[in-house]
């Protein structure tokens, strides 16, 4: 089995770390694999409006860290994939509630009842992002084809250098192949040659994805969504299986088609 | 005595000696010896890590008036305090260009530090000597050298080469660097500019570039 508890970073915040946390999560324990999913942005949750489960909440991580309840107690059980729980962040309290032992601790005393555990991590590089990456045995880095996020990622990267992290692996989460064609995007390679980590996923963008979001359902539980289908190629990855990444055509409308004909740009 | 000789009638010739081999009886009868040889050419002594002594200086100096056919054109040296000595009784005497670069541009805390790593964002690495990069400078990242910097991979980041110096130079094999400091000269470049090969340099005051391909 591969690595088994996976914290998400990115550093800079809105390139969807909670999204990929919850759709890879979602991908693995749709496959019959019991995960966790930890929401570590205490104070800024969101993972559990993503995963659908916001009216579920009744303990949360902080409660768990100061003994109030065992971590069992304060995981919440996905409603529609059975082998899938959460554990909540505090909205009520910030990063200093919990210190990087703590989430080691908490996350030692569920290691052994689940296959996988994802760790949600805040974005910036300061006390949550130490605290979210100290218990993980491997880190995925998720960017946007853009130089900010770029910059901020190769800033993670190099943290968790310093905290003998083995090496990150990247997502690119985002990417419009319109915009690509266009050269008004960096394209995967450019990102790749930059962050040079081994890339685990091209996540294109998915119009539908904020719809997915405000109702609480995981994209890769709809067959037709692209993205999707991408974050169910990274979970079969994170298995340790070959799976080729997915061709980002540009999709032609009517109008692209007629332009085309007439010869105009 | 024997000793050696460098350079051409045309030039000049000079005669090397240094702390082992310097006597005055010892290079009075070489270039009695050598008279042919040395007609017409203008003619220098190199002394290195000898220490001259008045006396030697004016008994050669009295030496070469008499010898008619060779120019004596004085002494040349890598020590300070010989040439001050010639200096004092009148007689010509050049600092060898080498050792005066050396004290100018390099002491001896200066080091030459080699980085096997890629540069992150955040990352700063300063060496008082020469840097040589093993890896990229990815954007975010700084670099600080009192000396030249070498990358050999992509240089995305910030570099400061050559600081409190006059000379020096700056080489990737990629650059895509927005701001460039060498030698307390700032280039900047456009956004997308990239050059392959790049070195950029700084010499008499003048910066110059040198590249294989601009863009790609």
């Amino acid at each position: 089995m591969a690595d088994k508890v996976i914290c998400i970073t990115s550093g800079k915040g809105g390139v969807g770390k909670s999204t990929i946390t919850a759709n890879v999560a979602t991908a693995l324990a749709m496959k019959g694999y019991r995960v966790c999913a930890i929401d570590a942005d205490i104070g800024l949750r969101n993972l559990d409006l993503v995963l659908g489960l916001e009216n579920r909440i009744v303990y949360d991580l902080v409660h768990v860290v100061e003994g109030v309840v065992p971590p069992e107690k304060a995981l919440v059980k996905d409603k529609r994939t059975k082998n899938l729980f959460l554990l909540p962040a505090a909205q009520t309290k910030d990063k200093s509630a919990v210190k990087p032992e703590d989430l080691v601790r908490v996350v030692e005393e569920l290691r052994d009842k689940f296959d996988f555990i994802f760790i949600d991590s805040p974005a910036g590089i300061e006390e949550g992002f130490k605290t979210a990456v100290a218990p993980a045995d491997t880190v995925i880095v998720v960017a946007n084809p853009e130089m900010a996020s770029i910059r901020d990622a190769d800033r993670v990267i190099g943290l968790c250098e310093a905290m003998q992290k083995s090496e990150p692996k990247l997502v690119i989460n985002k990417i419009d192949p319109k915009k690509v064609a266009r050269g008004d995007m960096l394209d995967v390679d450019d990102v790749v040659q930059i962050l040079s980590l081994e890339l685990i996923g091209v996540v294109p963008e998915d119009k539908n994805m904020v719809a997915y979001i405000n109702r609480g359902e995981p994209a890769v539980l709809f067959p037709e969504s692209p993205a999707g289908k991408a974050m169910r190629n990274i979970a079969e990855r994170l298995l340790g299986k070959e799976v080729p990444f997915m061709e980002l055509k540009v999709q032609e409308g009517f109008l692209d088609k007629l332009k085309k004909l007439f010869g105009s740009e | 005595m024997e000793f050696k000789l460098r350079g051409t009638n045309v030039i000049g010739i000079e005669l090397l000696t240094n702390r082992d081999n310097f006597s005055v009886e010892g290079i009075k009868q070489f270039v009695s010896e050598k008279r042919q040889l040395l007609k017409g050419a203008r003619f220098l002594i190199l002394v290195e890590d000898y220490p001259l002594k008045r006396e030697e200086v004016e008994e050669l100096v009295n030496f070469f008036s008499k010898e008619e056919g060779i120019t004596f054109c004085g002494f040349k040296t890598n020590l300070k305090e010989n040439r001050e000595l010639c200096v004092s009784l009148g007689v010509p005497c050049d600092i060898s260009t080498l050792e005066l670069e050396k004290s100018k541009e390099r002491s001896p805390t200066e080091e030459v530090k080699l980085v096997k790593k890629t540069l992150r964002s955040g990352d700063k690495i300063t060496s008082t000597g020469d840097l040589v990069i093993m890896g990229d400078v990815n954007p975010g990242a700084e670099v600080e050298a009192g000396g030249d910097v070498f990358v050999l991979g992509s240089l995305r980041g910030f570099v400061r080469a050559g600081i409190g110096k006059s000379e020096g130079e700056v080489r990737a094999l990629y650059f895509e660097a927005p701001r460039l400091e060498l030698c307390g000269k700032e280039m900047e470049f456009e956004r997308k500019e990239r050059f392959i090969n790049f070195r950029a340099k700084v010499k008499s005051g003048k910066i110059k570039l040198e590249h294989l391909k601009r863009g790609i």
